[in-house]
C-alpha cells in the first residue's frame, strides 16, 4: 500500500488526468443507460400507439341541439347505449383519457395543482360554505394502464369495479400524481367534486414521478400534478339511475359525453372503422356523431423522434467511449514509462517485477474504483432516477474491468519489453 | 577464514555471446574488493549475478551459506530485499521526491523504524556531505550529489552486502575519498563490499583488487600489474 501511495503522490497530475478519464467515462455510460432507460420506456408506451391506426369521436350536441337532445330521458339511455356498445367492440380499442379538472376541498397550499394556475383566472370557488379549488385532474380507462407504462410508488391500480358507477355511490378511487406524496398518504380521503356531485375520493396509489400517458391532447401527459380517476360507465341505464338516486342529471350528461371525447385505436382503415360504428349506430340509434382522424400523425413522429434520438445518443457516446479509453491507454502508458525509475529503486531494493506489475495494477484499480464509484454517486444524484441502480452498479463494475484489462495489457507488455537489468546498467 | 561469497565456474552468456568463463571468486566476510578492467567486459553482470538481480547460466554462487544458484528470481529479491544493498551505474532517483524522501523509499517495503532510519540517513549524509540537501527535491541536485544519495539509499537497510557499480563514477577526487572512507569503515563493522570501479583512488583503500579481462576472466589485479 504505501508503494501504491507513493507512486499515485509521485505523479499527481497524470494521476488526475487518468482518474478523470475513468470519470468521465464511467459519467457517459451511465446517463447513455439512464437515457436508453428513459427512451426505452417511450418506445414502449409509443410503440403501442404506434402499431393502431387512431380515431377520435366526437357528437354533434352542442348549444340548442345538447339541450334539446337532453330533454328527453330516453335519450340519455340511447347515448348511454351507444357508449357501452362502442366500449364492447372487439374490433377497437375505446381509450379514453380526458383532461377535466375537479373542485378538491382542503386542497394543498401548492398552487401547481389548481388546473388554471397560469393564468390569473380564479381556481378557488365556495360551495355549501366550503372552499373548493379548481384541481388538474384526469378520468381514464382501463386501456390507459394497459397502452401506457404507469408505474406507482405505491398502492395499486383501479380495480374493475372502480370503473362502474352504481346507485348510491358516494367514494370513488383516485390515484394522485407523485408532487402529492408530501400532502397525502395511502388511503387518504379526498372530498371532491366530479361533476358538480360530492364524492370521497379515496388514495389507492401514487404514480411513479414523471410517468406519463397518451392522451386526447398530449402525446405525452405527465402526471406528477394530477389526480387520476376512473372514467365511469353506468351499472344501469341513465333513466332508471335518475329515478333511483337524487344525483343531479347533469353528472349523467357529462359522464355520457365526456365518453364521446373518446379515442378508438383499431387496425380497421377509416371506412372500415366508420361501418364498424355504423353498425352502432344502427343499434342503437344515435347518430349524432362524428369520427375523425386523431392523433395518429404526431404519435408516429414522437416515435420516431424518439428512435432517432436513441441513435443519435448512443453515436455520440460510443465516439466519446473511444476517445476516452484512447486517451486512458495513452496516459496510463505515459504513467508507466515515466515510473519507469522508482520501478528501478524498487527492483534494487527487493522487489520483483511480478511485485512491480501487481502494485501498478492495484493503483490503477483503486483509482479506478473511485472514479467510477464518485461518477455513479453523481449520476444517481444529478439525474435522480434510481431505477436502473443495479445496473449502473454492474455496468460501472464492467467498466471497472475493462479499465483493469486495459492496464494489465499495458503492465505485461512495457514491461516484458523493458530490459531492466540493461537499464540499471544504464544501456 | 570463513568465505562470504563463493563463485565457482560461473558462465553467463547473453545471445550467444560468452560475457563471462568460469569466474571463479572467494571473498571473505567483512572484505572490501574491487574488480576494474575496461567497459564491456562484464563487470556489471558478475555484480548483478552477486545482487541476485540475474542468474548465471551455470556455475555455484554460495552467498553467507545460501546457495544463491538455487534460488528462484522471487527468492533471490526477497534476500536482495532484506540483505544486499545495491548500486547501480544508472542510479535511478524517484521524481518529485525528497532527497530523504528517496534515501528512504526502499524501507517502504517493509516495516521499519522511522526515526531511527531518519537518524541513520542523516549520519551518512553527513559523512557524505548532502546533510544540506535532505529537504530538497531531488531534481535539483547535481549528478555528483544524486550518486551520493545513491550510495546512502543502498546502505539505509545496513545490507551485510554491498554491491557498487561504479559508485564514484561522477565524484571528484575528494568525494571519491569520502565514499571509500565510508566504505572501509562499514566493512569494519559487518559489511562485506564487492565494487566495480574505473578510480584509481580505490587501490589505497580495498582489501584486494581484481581484473577482468575481454572475456569475462577475472584475474589477480596485482599479478597483472605484475606481468
Amino acid at each position: 500500500m504505501n508503494t501504491t501511495r507513493l507512486l499515485l503522490k509521485n505523479k499527481k497530475l497524470l494521476t488526475l488526468i487518468i482518474g478523470l478519464l475513468s470519470f468521465l467515462f464511467s459519467v457517459v455510460l451511465f446517463v447513455l443507460l439512464v437515457n436508453i432507460n428513459i427512451s426505452k420506456i417511450e418506445i414502449r408506451s409509443a410503440s403501442k400507439f404506434h402499431n393502431y391506426n387512431i380515431y377520435k369521436l366526437t357528437d354533434n350536441l352542442i348549444g340548442e341541439r345538447e339541450i334539446e337532445f337532453f330533454k328527453d330521458v330516453k335519450n340519455y339511455d340511447i347515448l348511454n347505449n351507444f357508449n357501452n356498445d362502442v366500449f364492447k367492440n372487439n374490433k377497437v380499442v375505446f381509450y379514453h383519457a380526458v383532461l377535466q379538472p375537479i373542485g378538491l376541498k382542503e386542497y394543498p397550499p401548492d398552487k401547481k395543482f389548481s388546473a388554471y394556475y397560469e393564468s390569473d383566472f380564479n381556481n378557488i370557488y365556495e360551495h355549501e360554505g366550503a372552499f373548493y379549488q379548481i384541481t388538474k385532474s384526469m378520468q381514464v380507462t382501463k386501456s390507459v394502464f394497459d397502452y401506457n407504462v404507469v408505474e406507482l410508488i405505491e398502492g395499486q391500480y383501479f380495480d374493475d369495479s372502480a370503473y362502474v358507477y352504481e346507485a348510491g355511490r358516494k367514494e370513488i378511487p383516485v390515484i394522485l400524481g407523485s408532487d402529492y406524496r408530501p400532502y397525502y398518504k395511502l388511503h387518504d380521503q379526498l372530498e371532491v367534486h366530479h361533476y358538480f356531485e360530492k364524492f370521497i375520493g379515496r388514495v389507492v396509489g401514487f404514480a411513479k414521478e414523471n410517468s406519463f400517458i397518451f392522451t386526447n391532447n398530449e402525446p405525452q401527459q405527465v402526471l406528477n400534478r394530477y389526480i387520476l380517476l376512473p372514467s365511469m360507465s353506468l351499472s344501469e341505464q341513465p333513466s332508471e339511475l335518475l329515478q333511483k338516486t337524487e344525483v343531479n342529471e347533469v353528472f349523467f350528461r357529462a359522464l355520457l359525453l365526456s365518453k364521446m371525447g373518446g379515442i378508438l385505436m383499431t387496425n380497421l382503415n377509416a371506412l372500415e372503422v366508420r361501418k364498424e360504428i355504423g353498425e352502432i349506430e344502427k343499434v342503437t340509434n344515435f347518430t349524432d356523431y362524428q369520427i375523425i382522424g386523431a392523433n395518429s400523425l404526431a404519435v408516429d413522429l414522437l416515435y420516431k423522434m424518439i428512435e432517432t434520438n436513441q441513435t443519435l445518443i448512443v453515436t455520440i457516446s460510443g465516439v466519446v467511449f473511444i476517445f476516452i479509453l484512447c486517451a486512458f491507454y495513452l496516459f496510463v502508458k505515459s504513467f508507466i514509462k515515466r515510473q519507469f525509475d522508482t520501478y528501478l529503486v524498487f527492483i534494487m531494493s527487493g522487489v520483483t517485477n511480478h511485485k512491480i506489475k501487481k502494485t501498478i495494477q492495484l493503483e490503477f484499480s483503486i483509482l479506478n474504483g473511485i472514479s467510477i464509484g464518485l461518477a455513479l454517486l453523481c449520476t444517481v444524484l444529478f439525474m435522480q432516477d434510481t431505477t436502473i441502480l443495479s445496473i449502473l452498479i454492474i455496468a460501472g463494475f464492467i467498466v471497472w474491468l475493462v479499465f483493469n484489462i486495459v492496464v494489465y495489457l499495458l503492465v505485461n507488455n512495457l514491461l516484458a519489453t523493458t530490459n531492466i537489468i540493461e537499464k540499471l546498467k544504464g544501456d | 577464514m570463513i568465505n562470504f561469497i563463493s563463485l565457482v565456474n560461473i558462465v553467463k552468456t547473453y545471445k550467444e555471446k560468452t560475457i563471462l568463463t568460469n569466474i571463479n571468486l572467494e571473498v571473505a566476510a567483512n572484505q572490501f574488493i574491487s574488480i576494474k578492467g575496461p567497459s564491456g567486459v562484464g563487470k556489471s553482470t558478475l555484480l548483478n549475478i552477486l545482487a541476485g538481480l540475474e542468474r548465471a547460466d551455470s556455475g555455484q554462487y554460495i552467498m553467507d551459506g545460501i546457495e544463491m544458484h538455487k534460488q528462484h528470481l522471487n527468492e533471490l529479491s526477497n534476500i536482495r530485499g532484506s540483505g544486499i544493498g545495491y548500486i547501480s551505474q544508472y542510479n535511478p532517483m524517484i521524481r518529485n521526491l525528497t532527497v530523504r524522501e528517496n534515501i528512504l523509499a526502499p524501507l517502504l517495503l517493509g516495516k521499519y523504524d522511522k526515526k531511527q532510519s531518519t537518524a541513520y540517513s542523516d549520519e551518512l549524509s553527513v559523512d557524505l556531505k548532502i546533510d544540506h540537501l535532505l529537504d530538497k527535491k531531488i531534481e535539483k541536485l547535481s549528478g555528483g550529489e544524486r550518486q551520493r544519495v545513491g550510495v546512502i539509499r543502498a546502505l539505509i537497510k545496513k545490507p551485510t552486502l554491498l554491491i557498487a557499480d561504479e559508485p564514484t563514477g561522477s565524484l571528484d577526487d575528494d568525494t571519491t575519498r569520502l565514499v571509500f572512507n565510508l566504505f572501509k569503515r562499514l566493512c569494519g563493522n559487518e559489511t562485506t563490499i564487492v565494487m566495480a570501479t574505473h578510480s584509481y583512488l580505490s587501490s589505497q583503500y580495498v582489501d584486494q583488487e581484481y581484473w577482468m579481462s575481454s572475456g569475462g576472466i577475472l584475474l589477480d589485479a596485482k599479478l597483472v600489474s605484475t606481468k
